[in-house]
């Protein structure tokens, strides 16, 4: 089964580099990464091209999203993600927030969107954790 | 009734007697004894310890026996009307100089001059050079002129200790670092102390009594200052924090206060008592700065830490995993101290966020079922299966996160100092009038009573943290958190006997 794609948006490196460690573990092999919550946007405004570029991959199944970014934090992304799916076709696209707190104010917050699915906690989310949010079976 | 002794200088010094007007006060009285008793002279005098002196006579009286005059003395012993019908007669006076020489006094009557206190201030005397005695009538006019006399020291009395309370008044408000003053109903400053005063240049100072002195403010300042006076004038009351620009240009923060008062023809007035709390205003803001500062700088210290710390526990895991057949012995060991140490500086980071998060974001108190809230915090809880938690089944009305934060650190003390594998917690709900008592019991190895304060301070554990894993955070969290509600913690425990957390949580107000 083909695995599903997934697009990492946070600004520290080593997180992106523990995540994709662990995506690769568990099977995902297209692994797009953006630094804070305006090249996300970016990158999935440049529809056609990325369509182009990753073909079957674009635009990612999985986004992981961390909420605290400088220039866009994840609460702001999550709020113009909304607006542009009203202008490009992202149903496809579900989003894992990967917070460093585990406020349940910020938690629920999140889940009020419909495209948000999980809320995973940095540095306490397992590899297996991360399988079973991701739909990976 | 008293010794003559008693009466001491100090004593007719309350009567303000020592003053020279004294000599002519009560003649009207020696008059109208005169008449009424139809006797030659008569004479009102005073005692005190040593001496005794004539504050009126009148009638054609002689000088000489205006200081000794004895019978006054004999007299001291009763307190109705005493007279002697004839002096040449009675023991007592036969030999008197008085009386075998001029005047050649041959008849006396007096009544002593007792004030409330029951001491005796002097006589009113009645004097004639014929033997006589006095009807019944004239003994009781000369009673009542001996009260009058009284009454009106009384009265002068009253009066000096009038005017000194005065004048402690007005050193009282002319000394007081407030400012205080008064306004009539045309906002006219009617009187001011000294400090209000001096709060004006110089040359304005004596046009200030009788003046408005609205038009010296900005018009904001103006308004404001009219609109608290007609309140204070409507409802008697008015109270308020406000900035000012005083005459000399400086700005204070004034606390006022402007109550109603009326005079005695019924005129409105205002009393306005004003305190500079500049300073403390300041310093409050100061501190509450530096306060919510810390608060800050407690929740981004420890949220940037946690993720490198989280990101190193990752990777140490992985090269743990990746190594496993080549890690032994000693290296093995090092790996497990530092994830261990990594554990538990992710436990103190964590409680610190925890501490300065309290009082942000709480949300409003809501029903809450208290197992099910204790539910809530086992599952953040490492609980072991072996511990058995009783809880009421009641609701509680608090606000959520700060409530499960308090009973979850109660909890798991009770489990973590616990000096067996298995063991009971029982969690009582007691709702008071005005507060909910929540109680959190063990039957653990209790805290020693001398350490009770001790337990509830910052970083403070009992046990070195090698033996037991904590930050030293968890009761002053739950501290801090009632602190915020005005609620409160205590604990009753000894060695050996368990320890009991009781909470008192105040109701929120329901308006």
């Amino acid at each position: 089964m083909q695995q599903p794609s997934v697009l990492i948006i946070d600004d520290s490196e080593i997180e992106r580099y523990i995540l994709s460690h662990q995506l690769k573990k568990i099977g995902v092999s297209e692994i797009m990464q953006q630094t804070n919550g305006t090249s996300g946007l970016e990158f999935l405004k440049n529809y056609l091209y990325n369509l182009q570029q990753y073909g079957a991959s674009f635009p990612p199944a999985i986004i992981i999203l961390d909420v605290n970014m400088p220039i866009m934090g994840g609460f702001e992304f999550l709020q113009k993600f909304a607006e542009l799916k009203t202008q490009v076709d992202l149903d496809i696209c579900q989003i894992l927030m990967y917070s460093g707190s585990d406020d349940p104010q910020e938690k629920a917050r999140a889940l009020q969107y419909d495209f948000v699915k999980g809320f995973l906690i940095k540095g306490e989310s397992s590899t297996e954790e991360l399988k079973i949010e991701i739909g990976i079976t | 009734m008293p010794k003559r002794k008693e009466l001491s200088i100090q004593t007719l010094k309350k009567y303000n007697l020592n003053n020279t007007d004294i000599d002519k006060l009560f003649d009207d009285i020696a008059v109208l004894a005169i008449e009424g008793c139809n006797k030659p002279f008569a004479m009102v005098s005073f005692i005190d310890a040593d001496t005794q002196w004539v504050a009126s006579k009148v009638g054609s009286f002689p000088n000489e026996i205006n200081r000794e005059n004895i019978f006054c003395t004999d007299m001291l012993k009763q307190t109705d009307v005493f007279e002697i019908s004839d002096t040449l007669i009675d023991e007592r006076t036969k030999l008197n100089e008085c009386v075998i020489k001029t005047p050649n006094i041959r008849y006396f009557a007096g009544v002593p001059l007792i004030n409330y206190e029951q001491q005796i201030l002097g006589t009113l005397c009645v004097f004639d050079t014929q033997p006589s005695l006095l009807d019944k009538h004239q003994k009781s006019i000369l009673k009542l002129l001996a009260k009058d006399v009284v009454s009106q020291l009384a009265l002068r009395r009253k009066n000096l200790e009038l005017s000194k309370l005065i004048d402690l008044n007005q050193m009282i408000t002319e000394n007081n670092p407030d400012l205080i003053f008064a306004k009539d109903s045309d906002y006219k400053i009617s009187h001011a102390n000294t400090a209000f005063l001096s709060l004006f240049p110089k040359e304005m100072r004596d046009k200030v009594i009788g003046h408005s002195t609205i038009d010296i403010y900005s018009d904001a300042e103006a308004v404001t200052f009219l609109v608290q006076d007609k309140l204070a004038f409507e409802q008697g009351k008015a109270e308020t924090t406000e900035q000012i620009t005083f005459p000399s240009g400086e700005i204070r923060t004034l606390f006022i206060t402007k109550t109603r008062f009326e005079d005695d023809e019924g005129k409105a007035y205002l009393l306005g008592v004003a305190r500079d709390v500049t300073e403390r205003e300041a310093l409050i803001e100061k501190l509450k700065k530096s306060n919510s500062d810390l608060d800050e700088f407690a929740y981004i210290a420890s949220h940037d830490l946690k993720a490198p710390l989280n990101a190193i526990k990752r990777l140490v895991s992985w090269i743990e995993e990746d190594a496993s057949e080549v890690l032994q012995g000693d290296s093995l060991e090092h790996f497990g101290m530092i994830k261990n140490r990594i554990d538990r500086m992710n436990m103190l980071l964590k409680d610190l966020l925890d501490y300065s998060r309290i009082g942000k974001n709480d949300g409003l108190p809501q029903t809450l079922n208290l197992q099910e809230t204790v539910k809530n915090c086992c599952k953040s809880l490492a609980l072991l299966d072996n511990f058995i938690i009783d809880v009421d089944d009641t609701d509680v009305i608090l606000p959520k996160v700060p409530f499960e934060l308090v009973l979850t650190n109660l909890i798991s003390n009770a489990i973590k100092h616990h000096d067996k594998i298995s063991g009971h917690i029982t969690i009582k709900c007691k709702h008071l009038k005005h507060d909910f008592q929540i109680s959190v019991t063990d039957d653990g190895p209790g805290v020693d009573p001398s350490l009770h304060e001790k337990i509830f301070m910052k970083f403070q554990t009992l046990k070195p943290r090698d033996e037991l894993e904590g930050s030293g955070l968890g009761l002053a969290i739950v501290e801090k958190v009632l602190a915020n509600y005005s609620g409160n913690i205590s604990i009753t425990s000894d060695i050996g006997k368990g320890a009991t957390f009781i909470v008192t949580w105040p109701k929120a107000n329901n308006k």
